[in-house]
């Protein structure tokens, strides 16, 4: 086989085990707003947190309740308690806080594509304004 | 890869700014302004990397592809990590602002490391047909960069709170199919360079 071909069918795998792996969204941590005395913790790309540590806080920020979240990512307490804040912890680094009248970031309503096209974008621009005025000194 | 907002004390976060400036400033006073675009370039790539995910039991991991982006671009990683990783967190909520520093020492260091292991290597084989030598060291940076800034990472995290050993294990298991993936693209990315346009492997 030659070295091209081999080359070429590298590649070919390579994008067809990065179409079957790969996904549209980032990888955040989310807590999402109790119910029921349940608080679920994920990961915007659909995953659950399994056993993140979970800390619930009252309206003085006082801890009231910790512990960690089942195999499903949700973490059940007293329905009474009525958190004002929760906080989500792992191990690997990733941390999200959900707060009550908190208001979500404009930009989460804008699908995944639209933001990474804007990046690509502003990256563009950077990029061209850059060349530009570094040419224009020279 | 991103280690969240309030996870770290404020002394980590401190070293972890001031180290990431001076990268920073060290890539931008070597970049020529003929290596605009490729940084850039390489830049938009980071970016768009952190979309892409690979499923891992009930959670999944993202590729970072710091090794080759270090091959690519040697001290210029820093600069393209930083404005990779500023746009990361205002779009998509990346990471945090405090703790961007130390995000960008986290993946620009074993970028930066790979980059002089790459160089050694490609200063060694320059007198003979060097494809396979070249792809070979292009698959173990790629690698190596996960391996690196996965047990940065754990120290990071040790430094918090946790044991650096149990931290390592759990973070450089979740990045194995990470680690297998970013070192054959990094390999595949170099022998393709080097048959297409092998002067931008040729400024070492």
């Amino acid at each position: 086989m030659s070295k091209n071909k081999l080359l070429r069918i590298s590649v070919l795998c390579l994008v067809l085990l990065l179409a079957v792996t790969v996904g549209v969204q980032a990888h955040r941590m989310i807590v999402e707003e109790p119910e029921d005395g349940q608080v679920k913790a994920r990961f915007d790309d659909g995953s659950v947190a399994v056993g993140a540590d979970v800390s619930l806080y009252d309206i003085q920020d006082e801890l009231i309740l910790e512990g960690e979240t089942n195999e499903d990512g949700i973490f059940e307490f007293e329905a009474e308690l009525e958190p004002h804040r929760v906080v989500a912890q792992d191990d690997a680094g990733h941390r999200a806080v959900w707060e009550s009248g908190a208001e979500p970031s404009a930009l989460d309503a804008l699908p995944m594509w639209v933001r990474a096209a804007l990046g690509i974008g502003i990256l563009i621009i950077l990029g061209a304004l850059t060349t530009f005025f570094k040419s224009g000194s020279n | 890869m991103h280690i969240s907002e309030g996870v770290l004390t404020a002394p980590i976060l401190v070293t972890g700014a001031v180290t990431a400036v001076s990268g920073v400033a060290v890539g931008l006073k070597s970049m020529k302004d003929c290596q605009i675009p490729k940084v850039a370039i390489v830049t938009a790539a980071l970016f768009v990397a952190a979309l892409i995910h690979v499923p891992l039991g009930p959670t999944s991991v993202h590729l970072v592809l710091n090794g080759i982006a270090g091959i690519i671009l040697g001290w210029q990683v820093f600069p393209a990590f930083l404005v990779a990783l500023v746009l990361q967190l205002l779009l998509f909520q990346f990471g945090g602002l405090t703790v961007l520093g130390v995000n960008v020492v986290l993946m620009a260091t074993p970028a930066i490391i790979c980059y002089y292991l790459f160089k050694s290597v490609f200063n060694l084989s320059r007198q003979q047909d060097s494809t396979y030598l070249l792809g070979g060291a292009a698959f173990i940076c790629g690698g190596l960069a996960i391996v690196i800034s996965t047990l940065i990472m754990a120290g990071v995290l040790m430094l918090a709170e946790d044991s650096f050993l149990q931290l390592a294990r759990v973070i450089i298991v979740s990045h194995l199919p990470v680690l297998v993936i970013e070192a054959v693209l990094s390999m595949l990315v170099v022998v393709f360079l080097l048959r297409v346009k092998p002067q931008l492997l040729e400024e070492f």
